[in-house]
């Protein structure tokens, strides 16, 4: 995402992160990280929920992939259990047009599954179009 | 989904303030739900 920045600000869109971990967390990782975008918290998921972006159950996430992508975020030094994260959630992304109606949702079906840049970019330029 | 659930959606800012998706009508708003903040 942190790549595609240019692409997102000439296209006008304003891009935020939701996250249901504590204030606290947000604030060390701001400090931590440059994340160009503004944190919202959503503690009790009402949105992660609302959107259908689902907490999976230990047979759905602990797959080989998931397992491979951990090892990675572990190799450079990103220790999800060490920071008490619910490793269960799925992360998600949705996009609402102008107008404000939901525009595209996509619900990852395991931790390691997001879209690519191009696709979120195809659907921002349809959205557009509202 | 229906519009009143959309509008009834809250979320917690850096600052601590409440918001709400209608603050943003007007342009395109992509929301990236985060598993964690590694």
């Amino acid at each position: 995402m942190r790549e595609a920045e240019a692409e997102l600000a000439a296209r006008g869109v304003q891009v935020f992160a939701v996250t249901f971990e504590a204030a606290g967390r947000v604030r060390d990782y701001r400090q931590r990280e440059t994340i160009p975008y503004p944190i919202l918290r959503d503690p009790a998921r009402a949105a992660y929920r609302a959107f259908g972006i689902e907490r999976r159950g230990a047979t759905s996430i602990w797959r080989p992939r998931t397992i491979w992508y951990y090892v990675k975020s572990a190799l450079r030094g990103r220790f999800a259990g060490s920071v008490k994260a619910d490793l269960y959630q799925l992360g998600g992304d949705v996009l609402l047009g102008p107008s404000g109606a939901v525009c595209w949702v996509y619900r990852s079906r395991e931790p390691a599954d997001r879209p690519g840049i191009e696709t979120i970019l195809k659907e921002i330029d349809d959205c557009r179009d509202d | 989904m229906d519009r009143a659930t959309l509008a009834a959606l809250r979320f917690e800012s850096e600052d601590g303030s409440e918001v709400s998706l209608d603050r943003w009508h007007g342009g395109t708003v992509l929301l990236v739900f985060l598993r964690w903040l590694g």
